[in-house]
């Protein structure tokens, strides 16, 4: 990969969340220290994925096995985290300015943890991609094919903004202990990252076209959770 | 106590990780890596820069695969997607190629390859007469070199790699066809099979310039920009050069006179680490290893003698006889054998340029029938005429012995110069054309010499044929051997020693074939096989590194002109009497487990050349030899796929549409929040 490459590849994957950080977190301090926690949280289920994956020895080779387990454990340090962060609510009562905001609308937090998640996964997904392209050349000299790079992007882009609209779901769900709506989650979030195992066969379209087709679904939904509908989307666009 | 084990016992657990897991990476995928060592690089002397050299960060080139002249030409006439990097095989390496890629600027590079269907006749980028700024006059009158082209001593601005390897070849080739080689209309919008050639030098212009911003005193961190060549010089003496009571006698009172047996020990070639040398030197090196062993074997009951005879071996002679230069210099210095230290109660008699009463060097001496001794200019002496007698009475059973015209280019020029009066005379199987095709190149290895390896022992040499190159070496020798005793000795050999086959044919296979091959491994040198190329090879290198086939050769001329000694138990060397070295080697080639101790009279001395030592030397002046080699960080050499401009425009647009457009939904989403999501004072998540 090029450094033009590397330049569109990182927008591609990092525009989006660095968009939404500026405008909707950057200006909180609350909201930051939130996003970091939440990073820290993937960050240790990564560990424990990781030793998972080491202590099982003979199952090392299978990729899905250890797919598998680190979704789960993804799903659990999301558990942990709302846990936390309802713990935590009386706390952030006092140091925060626009208490009210952050704590009456239960959603922000969610979406805060949300893409904190995203982008550590995000940027974990991607870095080892990017910082072995930087040089002359471009996937397809021995396996792989010129498109590598950018669907690699893609699917970062695509993991970032499930995890955002996941955490969305999956606190609502459990506020109101809708027990079917974090199944969804789980299994939704099992079932995509299953697809990427097709990316070994290099037909990226059969990975990339169910992936974004899962997040718009995903995005919509997490949308009414939030309290949007039809109606105030027309709305909000008839202001203009 | 309890946080300090958790903390190591994470970081054994992640260690562990990065230690275990499986290393396939992203980039393992993209590049092919080629042994990058067998790159063209850059040397200089007191007026120029020759060689090749790559941009800083490496020449890149997209691969075009050349089988004949006119795959050449068309890549010239059409090739439209940049630089390219032709794959030639090397009977195309001539100074019309090289020209014409300089002036088509479409090239950043070459890689050349060898074609075994189409071995060149001749191939040498030599020049036509070796060295012209250092022979006498009128030497270069004659092109001894016939066949040379001269690109070694060009300055070409791109770099040139070889590659000597048919699996490396065949993978260019491979990727060559997947990526390349169809519809060149269109190249320019595919992905296309590069290779990158990283040799990039760090000097540049000359060696002076070279020295000057090397010595820079305004850099706090001084970076050196190159070495001057050079190496160690090898010589021993067939009887021990006794050493004096007083300081005076070392420098005056020797009437002793000395003759020498000398070749050089050097080639040189396009490519760095590829520098075989069979005819030239290493049939010169063996002649005179062979030579030296028959004559300690002869004189072994001997007391009485007349002159002493000196075997030297010459480093960096291909570089304007630096390693011969440095010795007429210390000679007239007053320092060989070595210099006159105070401290030293038994110093070794000086030997100077007056004290050599003949010279005989050994050149090129592969299978001829005819043998030439080309004399010096005064060796029109009765002693001369009689030893050149000898030789030619002692060649009669192998071949015609003539004599040449002209003195050729060789470490006698360097003495010639330091005495004018100087007989001696070059042994060699030319008259004024090389016969050597492939001087100084990648080909005159050991086919050229027509070798094969025997392995016999010392009983049964019955298998080597009479033509092969070990009966003509060791015939060269007996004719070298009986000559230079009578020489000595002042009378006929009627001994019955004869030249070792089995040792030749052992000497011809440690220098062509097999770094550890049983004489390495007598003179306590094993697994040179091993030592990285530049450190072992024919090559003369630079002098801070040091030469580890000098010294195996050096080793192995002390080995042969040795004596066991049995009182010596601990082997080492009395610093009083300069005159003795003694190693622990094994006692002979069929017994390399016992080992004894050798009493040798071989030394060392260095070989770099007298410009770089005097201080105020005048570079202008082309006295000494000036050649210095430059530094460089790697030579590396890789493969991938460079992507088309088209590409990488499509991949900066998506990122770059996608990056804006964000910008402004989430900003417009953001703005409209409160009319968009209904807030919780209006509806409770449950009811949404």
């Amino acid at each position: 990969m090029t450094v033009v490459e590397f330049f569109g590849c990182t927008f591609l994957a990092f525009g989006p969340p660095f968009a939404m950080f500026i405008f909707t977190i950057a200006h909180d301090p609350v909201r930051i220290i939130i996003l970091i926690a939440a990073s820290f949280f993937w960050l240790l289920s990564l560990l424990l994925s990781s030793l998972w994956w080491f202590m099982v020895i003979p199952l090392k080779g299978q990729l899905a096995f250890g797919l598998v387990f680190s979704v789960l454990f993804q799903e659990v340090f999301r558990y942990l985290i709302y846990k936390i962060l309802r713990k935590a609510e009386n706390g952030l009562k006092r140091i925060t300015d626009d208490s009210t905001q952050l704590i009456e609308n239960k959603h922000i937090l969610a979406y805060v943890s949300g893409l904190g998640f995203g982008i550590i996964s995000g940027a974990f997904s991607l870095v080892n991609v990017v910082a072995d392209a930087v040089g002359p050349a471009t996937m397809g000299l021995k396996s792989g094919t010129e498109m590598f790079f950018i669907t690699s992007a893609a699917t970062s882009l695509c993991f970032i903004l499930l995890h955002t609209f996941w955490s969305v779901i999956f606190f609502n769900a459990l506020d109101n202990g809708n027990k079917i709506q974090v199944a969804a989650v789980v299994s939704s979030h099992l079932l995509v990252s299953l697809l990427t195992l097709l990316n070994r066969y290099q037909i990226y379209s059969a990975t990339l076209i169910p992936l974004y087709a899962i997040v718009i679904f995903t995005m919509m939904c997490a949308f009414r959770v939030a309290g949007g509908s039809f109606a105030s989307f027309k709305a909000s666009v008839k202001l203009q | 106590m309890y946080i300090k084990s958790s903390i190591l016992f994470f970081l054994y657990i992640e260690i562990n990780l990065i230690l275990l897991s499986n290393g396939e990476r992203t980039k393992d995928q993209m590049y092919e890596h080629f042994d990058g060592r067998m790159s063209c690089f850059r040397r200089l002397n007191a007026t120029h820069q020759i060689g090749c050299s790559s941009k800083r960060d490496g020449s890149t080139g997209i691969i075009h695969y050349v089988e004949e002249q006119e795959d050449l030409n068309f890549i010239l006439k059409t090739g439209s997607a940049g630089d390219y990097i032709p794959i030639i095989p090397t009977v195309l390496l001539k100074p019309e190629t090289i020209k014409s890629l300089k002036n088509s600027g479409k090239i950043s590079g070459i890689v050349i390859y060898n074609d075994n269907t189409k071995i060149p006749k001749h191939y040498s980028h030599e020049l036509k007469c070796p060295n012209p700024r250092s022979n006498i006059e009128k030497t270069c009158d004659v092109p001894w070199n016939k066949h040379g082209t001269g690109i070694l001593h060009d300055d070409v601005p791109f770099p040139i790699y070889y590659v000597n390897n048919e699996e490396d070849l065949k993978k260019i080739k491979d990727c060559f066809q997947k990526f390349n080689n169809f519809s060149y209309e269109t190249q320019y919008t595919r992905s296309l099979c590069s290779i990158e050639l990283d040799a990039f030098m760090h000097a540049t212009t000359d060696t002076p310039t070279c020295i000057r911003r090397s010595n820079s005193k305004t850099n706090l961190n001084p970076v050196k920009f190159c070495d001057p060549l050079g190496g160690e010089n090898v010589w021993a003496s067939l009887f021990p050069i006794e050493n004096v009571t007083a300081k005076n006698d070392a420098v005056h009172a020797n009437n002793k006179k000395y003759i020498i047996l000398a070749t050089h020990l050097d080639t040189t070639s396009m490519v760095h680490a590829a520098y075989p040398g069979a005819v030239n030197p290493i049939t010169g090196i063996v002649t005179l290893l062979a030579t030296a062993d028959l004559l300690k074997r002869m004189v072994k009951e001997e007391v009485q003698y007349g002159d002493n005879i000196l075997f030297m071996l010459f480093s960096g002679e291909t570089y304007d006889y630096i390693g011969s230069q440095r010795m007429v210099y210390d000679m007239e210095k007053d320092e060989f054998p070595m210099k006159i230290d105070p401290d030293i109660k038994n110093p070794l008699p000086l030997i100077h340029l007056d004290d050599i009463s003949i010279f005989v060097e050994l050149d090129q001496l592969s299978k001829n029938k005819q043998l030439f001794a080309n004399p010096t200019d005064s060796s029109n002496n009765s002693r001369m005429k009689n030893f050149m007698q000898k030789l030619q009475n002692y060649s009669k059973s192998f071949a015609t012995f003539m004599y040449g015209s002209q003195l050729p280019p060789s470490s006698l020029q360097s003495f010639v110069k330091g005495n004018s009066n100087l007989s001696g005379l070059v042994l060699a199987n030319y008259r004024s054309n090389y016969l050597n095709n492939y001087y100084n190149s990648i080909y005159d290895n050991y086919t050229n010499v027509d070798y094969q390896y025997y392995n016999t022992t010392e009983d049964n040499t019955s298998e080597i044929p009479f033509d092969s190159i070990q009966y003509y070496t060791a015939n060269i020798s007996e004719m070298l051997a009986r000559s230079l005793y009578e020489e000595v000795i002042n009378k006929r050999y009627e001994g019955d020693e004869k030249p070792r086959l089995e040792l030749i044919d052992e000497l011809y296979n440690c220098y062509l074939l097999n770094p550890d091959c049983k004489v390495h491994q007598a003179i306590q040198r094993k697994k040179l096989g091993e030592t990285p190329y530049n450190s072992y090879s024919f090559y003369v290198g630079v002098t801070v590194v040091p030469n580890l086939l000098t010294y195996a050769i050096g080793l192995t001329l002390g080995w042969l002109t040795g004596d066991i000694v049995a009182t010596n138990k601990t082997c080492i060397g009395d610093p009083h009497i300069p005159v003795y070295q003694y190693f622990n080697m094994s006692r002979s080639l069929d017994n390399l487990n016992t080992t004894e101790c050798f009493r040798t009279t071989m030394n060392f001395t260095e070989a770099l050349s007298p410009a770089f030592i005097l201080p105020d030397y005048n570079w202008k002046s082309n006295k000494y030899s000036s050649w210095s080699e430059s530094t460089w960080k790697d030579l590396t050499v890789r493969m991938f796929l460079k992507p088309s401009a088209a590409h990488e425009r499509f991949t900066i647009a998506i990122g770059s549409v996608t990056f804006i457009m964000s910008l402004i939904l989430v900003y417009f989403v953001k703005s409209r929040s409160h009319i968009l999501f209904v807030t919780p004072e209006n509806c409770s998540p449950t009811s949404c």
